[in-house]
């Protein structure tokens, strides 16, 4: 979420970082909120959501994004897994970075944060 | 039939060769298992994904099989990392070295598992079936373990990205801060290089990370890319 807010930042969107944790509420990205659902749907186990959510990327983002989408969505999914699975911490920079939101959003709760806050 | 053949939404010649190689690795000889282990692995790692409803019914026949290659212990560790990965706690790891499953095997689990998860999710993702596994192929384990293993910190043991000596170097390509997501199944280093080459195209290489405006992918913007890396990780409780 580090690199969201900045990405964010550097081309001056305001982006609520809440909708990445409460995907009912709307992102402030162009396009992020048809981009949540589709990312829900697929790690999720709602089928029918994942078909409405590919849908309305399609439409919303075009054909291409639902490709690239998925490789982003596969690729974090592999990510999590390894990062979980073996229990690594965060990078100290990133851990600074992150501090001023990790508590609002209830990430330090995450079961894998006992791997970085230990 | 070509890996991404029946997908309505373009996936390109460079992807589908890599992922074409990404699939075939679940049945080659690895580290600690041989080939009919590996794919053992995968197909008890769909069936895991399947029985927690986030894999559906377009996974091939291939993971309905089960050949009696995984033992409890193995698939205790397959279950929660293919399917349960935010409820992965240190105990799962403990437990499974303590029933005898050496750190190396688990890593190898690891790796397999989540590596599976990326192309199977794509596969979700573009309304396709799942790539078949290919028949196991014949050969022994390498059973090589590196020899510059250190505790950075996380549960199992990694090869460091400074100081990682030759073995560092090969895996690394000399970059000496590669971060702790590229190293965490580095005990396995065939295991690790899939994650980087799959990580480099998938998402983008890491001199381009912290342009904060570059996305490797011209249908998403960066900060767009990161909408779904951010929620991916949120609903995987990935505190990484």
């Amino acid at each position: 979420m580090v690199v969201l807010r900045e990405s964010c930042s550097a081309n001056n969107i305001d982006v609520n970082l809440e909708a990445i944790i409460d995907p009912r509420q709307s992102t402030g990205v162009p396009g992020g909120d048809e981009l949540l659902a589709f990312a829900n749907g697929v790690v999720g186990n709602d089928t029918e959501a994942l078909d409405s959510a590919r849908e309305k990327l399609a439409s919303a983002l075009g054909a291409e994004a639902v490709s690239a989408a998925s490789l982003i969505v596969g690729n974090y999914s592999r990510n999590d897994r390894a990062a979980n699975a073996i229990g690594i911490p965060m990078e100290p920079m990133f851990l600074e970075m992150s501090e001023d939101f990790r508590e609002r959003l209830g990430i330090n709760e995450f079961t894998s944060a006992a791997n970085s806050l230990k | 039939m070509a890996l991404y053949e029946n997908s309505n939404f373009p996936i390109g010649p460079e992807t589908e060769t890599v992922h074409t190689e990404e699939l075939a690795t679940f049945s080659q000889p690895g580290v600690w298992f041989d080939g009919a282990e590996r794919r053992s692995i995968a197909q008890a790692a769909r069936r895991a994904r399947i029985a927690a409803g986030i894999q559906g019914a377009n996974t091939t026949s291939d993971a309905e099989h089960d050949d009696g290659l995984i033992d409890e212990t193995m698939r205790l560790v397959i279950d929660a990392i293919a399917a349960r990965p935010m409820a992965i706690t240190e105990d799962l790891f403990d437990d499974a070295i303590a029933d005898g499953l050496s750190e190396g095997r688990y890593v190898e689990i690891a790796g397999i598992c989540a590596r599976l998860a990326n192309l199977d999710d794509v596969a979700r993702g573009l309304n396709i079936d799942t790539g078949a596994l290919l028949p196991a192929q014949q050969g022994e384990p390498s059973r090589e373990t590196p020899s510059v293993l250190k505790d950075e910190g996380a549960w199992a043991k990694t090869i460091p990205s400074s100081g990682g000596g030759p073995e560092g170097e090969a895996l690394y390509g000399g970059n000496e801060m590669q971060p702790f997501i590229y190293r965490s199944i580095s005990q396995i280093p065939p295991e690790a290089k899939r994650q980087m080459i799959t990580g480099d195209l998938q998402y983008l290489s890491l001199e381009n990370f912290m342009d904060f405006n570059y996305s490797a992918h011209p249908s998403l913007t960066r900060a767009q890319v990161e909408i779904l890396s951010g929620r991916v990780s949120a609903f995987n409780e990935c505190f990484y």
